[in-house]
């Protein structure tokens, strides 16, 4: 196998293709940058599904990277990703190739349907996204490829004729042909700073999640209808895709608190309340889940919204009870900093 | 504790590769190897076709099912509730 670069897949928790993807390549320039994926720049949000763009269902959306990647803490390991247009898509294979000799580290647009047997959308729907193709031999005709699916994401070897099928049922090559790109490149910067751990970036996110937890609810979303019936283990599949990212999400926070403590940035008590608190999220969240998969493995499909729900807009509490204790700790210390200066003026 | 039910659960988590022993029974589920949300919601499956039980999503949301014999006591209050209907 000739490899552009062994790169080793981001799996301390899931995030989304795109996001697990950036952080592999960044972490193996500057393994710093691992925990940045720890940050709480996120948002709690709701998306149509693929099959049914009517059925929304909640996930959680890191900001930044995807509309304003100069600002995102990766945009200091990877300066861009620089898009590709092959001269002859319907012959793309050269290109690939040259790109990975060269060492470029690629994504190619791939239909979903065709490309990992194990991943949700294996002959099941068309979904396009880019995945990571850092290896090819040409004499077994087999391809190194970085993406996820129901075991995590991480590496799987694939023969060409699936990469060309999965390329040639993209988006790129199909209904957003000439629009989007067939492939991007990753653009690494030539000097980079390892990561800091910023408390300040933290208390911000914590403030600006706490006045967001108080307003978003699950009441409209998971949306199942009578219609639905039939269909039900497709929907319930895309229900999970979201769950499984907001529980993981609470893994990372509580690998946040972690770094906090072992970095001495925050109190023991403060850290112990934290991690409680992050706790008992993974394994609401992961409750909520096994809910959805019973719900999938079982003959009766008679999934009881209304207490998912409940049981999500307790999370919901939980997770604002949890930053509101450090930036409770930071309010005590402005306090006592004030009645310090009261003292001794 | 009915020993029989005792033995009848264990060799539900052992035809899902889960062997329990008795330092086990209080342990959490999530702990053994190899265990993830899927096995684990097929054990409970198992459990609920071999044993005659239904498992709702309260059951599952209650957060209740999380060890042996946890697990142990929720059939014996389900088949007792059973045997009362």
């Amino acid at each position: 196998m000739k490899y552009s670069r062994h790169i080793t897949p981001y799996n301390e928790f899931w995030m989304n293709c795109i996001l697990n993807s950036a952080y592999s390549v960044a972490t193996g320039f500057e393994d710093s940058y691992s925990a940045a994926a720890y940050l709480n720049n996120y948002s709690y949000t709701s998306w149509g599904a693929a099959i049914d763009i009517e059925f929304m269902t909640p996930t959680i959306e890191v900001l930044d990277y995807s509309d304003h990647w100069e600002n995102f803490v990766l945009s200091a390991v990877i300066e861009k990703e620089t898009p590709v247009f092959f001269k002859n898509p319907h012959d793309f294979l050269p290109d690939l190739q040259k790109i990975i000799s060269e060492g470029e580290i690629v994504k190619l647009n791939v239909d979903l349907f065709y490309w990992l047997p194990k991943n949700i959308a294996w002959n099941r729907f068309h979904m396009s996204h880019y995945s990571i193709i850092n290896g090819f031999d040409a004499e077994t005709k087999m391809y190194s490829v970085l993406d996820d699916d129901v075991d995590g994401y991480g590496v799987h070897t694939i023969p060409e004729d699936r990469v060309v099928q999965a390329f040639m049922n993209s988006y790129a090559m199909t209904e957003l042909a000439g629009e989007i790109p067939h492939a991007y490149i990753y653009s690494i910067r030539k000097d980079i700073e390892p990561f800091r751990m910023d408390k300040s970036e933290i208390i911000k996110h914590a403030d600006r999640l706490i006045e967001e937890l108080s307003v978003f609810s699950f009441d409209d979303l998971w949306n199942f209808k009578d219609e639905h019936k039939d269909n039900m283990d497709e929907y319930i599949r895309i229900s999970l895709i979201g769950v499984n990212i907001i529980e993981n999400r609470h893994i990372g926070n509580e690998l946040l608190i972690n770094k906090l403590a072992d970095l001495k940035l925050i109190q023991a008590a403060t850290y112990e309340s934290m991690k409680h608190y992050a706790k008992s999220l993974q394994k609401g969240w992961k409750l909520i889940k096994q809910v959805f998969i019973n719900n999938l493995v079982s003959e009766n499909k008679d999934i009881n919204v209304d207490l998912i729900r409940n049981k999500a807009n307790e999370m919901l509490d939980m997770e604002k009870k949890m930053w509101l204790t450090i930036v409770e700790e930071r309010d005590m210390k402005l306090e006592n900093k004030e009645s310090k200066r009261g003292v001794t003026s | 504790m009915n020993e029989e039910l005792v033995q009848k659960l264990k060799e539900v988590f052992s035809k899902n590769g889960v062997s329990i022993s008795e330092d086990d029974r209080d342990m959490s589920i999530d702990d053994f190897f190899g265990m993830d949300s899927i096995t684990y919601v097929q054990i409970l499956n198992q459990i609920a076709s071999d044993f005659g039980i239904k498992i709702n999503d309260a059951d599952l949301l209650s957060g209740d099912l999380t060890t042996f014999n946890n697990i142990l006591q929720f059939i014996n209050q389900k088949q007792m509730t059973n045997e009362v209907r």
